[in-house]
């Protein structure tokens, strides 16, 4: 069991996208599995530091975030399905395993996703009506995992200047760019959003997901808006990446049906 | 006019009744119509009494509440609100959110006039003067939903808004718990509040 999370946290750091508390402090990681030997309570007790300043910088997001937008409430069921997915996906990987994770659902019909360090994921209403099954939907949650999981809110821009949300939806042709969210910006680095992907694959992979809904995601986004182009290379990163996964066949679980149906009668 | 078009206007007129005079920015005193006589007016303008009868079925099995009145204002400017609330504007997309919602008194019985009061924000892109909100509220019983009291589309200019609503719990309303679903509608974004009240027996 040890030895099958190793693996995983291997093969999800495949391409160096160690949290950076682990970078920090590599021999801490390298020693964890025979800390988890010693004792099977270690993991629960394992606890990641966050990045030097992240902490307050996600509290003066949260705050803006509490005070701008409608959100559903913990109690609420949509709200109550995506912390469950979004916790089930985190769990396959070893470091996602030890943040506590705050996924949280916007009351908004346009589609988007993002996370704001911290372990905090925020997707809407609009996200979760766009997708077609629950791959899709974990997919989007497993990139907003990669994010975290890879730190990029580590060294984040001050958000004075609005910087620091990561969108799974938007993307540019070329360079970062910034994309407004609220009275927010999302940071946009195509660089970054390829490595959430990568990570968000091997989280489906492992999860018993179809990775191919991270592509069909992409390809389906509508066209035309620049807070929705999803960048050539990127999909072609995608192509290259799924190509060589053997298929999964994942079918919706009935809770994802009931939800559905349910966001549908609304 | 022909009788198809008078059958199209009486049935969005009956409508209307059946939400409460949803066109009325600010009323008083307004007695609530109810089911029976939306079915009436509605079978009257269509001379069908079977239309009539349709729409007085569309009301469901519950006696329906008919607002008595409506009343909506600005109350913060964007300057208030946004100090009350500290968010910052302006914002990228417009956005609503709910500060207040409130129904009292919370324990009634049938005669009884119940206030519904809702207070939120507008935010939106700057250069924006107003906005197009949907304010509309919901009757719930068991988590169904028995009747839209109310779907209002109202301009609002920036900052706080808020709207109050009476209206009467009708004599043969069943006793019990129910909720009333006070939803605000901007754009893409929206929110919701539920009130509950008691009709006791």
């Amino acid at each position: 069991m040890i030895f099958a999370l190793w693996c995983l946290s291997l093969a999800l750091d495949q391409n160096s996208f160690l949290h950076p508390w682990i970078q920090k402090r590599r021999g801490a990681a390298l020693l964890m599995p025979f800390l988890l030997a010693a004792s099977p309570s270690a993991l629960s007790d394992y606890r990641f530091s966050p990045c030097d300043g992240e902490h307050q910088a996600v509290d003066v997001t949260l705050q803006r975030i509490e005070n701008e937008w409608p959100m559903r409430g913990s109690g609420d069921a949509v709200s109550q399905y995506v912390q469950k997915l979004g916790v089930r996906l985190a769990h396959f990987s070893v470091y996602g395993r030890n943040i506590s994770w705050r996924f949280s659902v916007v009351r908004n019909l346009a589609p988007n996703a993002f996370s704001i360090g911290g372990g905090y994921v925020f997707i809407t209403d609009g996200a979760v009506n766009f997708v077609q099954n629950e791959s899709e939907l974990a997919a989007i949650l497993a990139h907003e995992l990669g994010h975290e999981l890879a730190g990029h809110f580590c060294g984040a821009p001050d958000l004075s200047d609005s910087g620091g949300l990561f969108d799974i939806f938007s993307a540019p042709k070329t360079q970062q760019h910034q994309v407004g969210v609220g009275s927010m910006t999302l940071a946009i680095d195509p660089v970054k959003e390829q490595q959430a992907d990568q990570i968000a694959i091997s989280i489906l992979q492992a999860g018993g997901f179809d990775p191919r809904a991270m592509l069909n995601v992409a390809r389906r986004l509508p066209s035309g808006g620049i807070a929705h182009l999803m960048d050539a290379n990127r999909i072609q990163s995608l192509e290259r990446t799924i190509a060589n996964l053997p298929p999964i066949t994942a079918g919706s679980s009935e809770d994802f049906l009931k939800l559905k149906r349910s966001l549908a009668a609304q | 006019m022909n009788k198809h078009k008078l059958k199209v206007i009486a049935a969005v007129c009956s409508g209307f009744l059946i939400t409460g005079c949803a066109t009325m920015e600010q009323s008083a005193g307004l007695a609530a119509l109810g089911c029976a006589g939306a079915g009436a007016l509605t079978g009257a303008l269509t001379g069908s009494a079977g239309i009539g009868a349709a729409a007085f079925a569309g009301c469901g099995a519950l006696a329906a509440i008919g607002i008595y009145s409506y009343h909506s204002s600005q109350t913060r400017t964007v300057q208030q609100d946004q100090q009350l609330y500290g968010y910052t504007a302006p914002v990228n997309s417009t956005e609503v959110k709910i500060r207040n919602a409130t129904a009292s008194p919370e324990m009634v019985r049938a005669g009884d006039t119940v206030k519904l009061t809702l207070d939120y924000s507008v935010m939106a892109p700057k250069g924006t003067q107003n906005v197009d909100v949907v304010e509309s509220m919901v009757l719930k019983h068991d988590g169904k939903m028995i009747q839209t009291l109310s779907e209002r589309p109202i301009n609002r200019p920036l900052g706080g808004g808020s709207s109050e609503v009476n209206f009467t719990i009708p004599a043969k309303m069943p006793p019990g718990t129910y909720v009333i679903e006070q939803k605000v509608t901007a754009g893409t974004s929206y929110d919701i509040r539920p009130v509950v009240f008691v009709v006791g027996a």
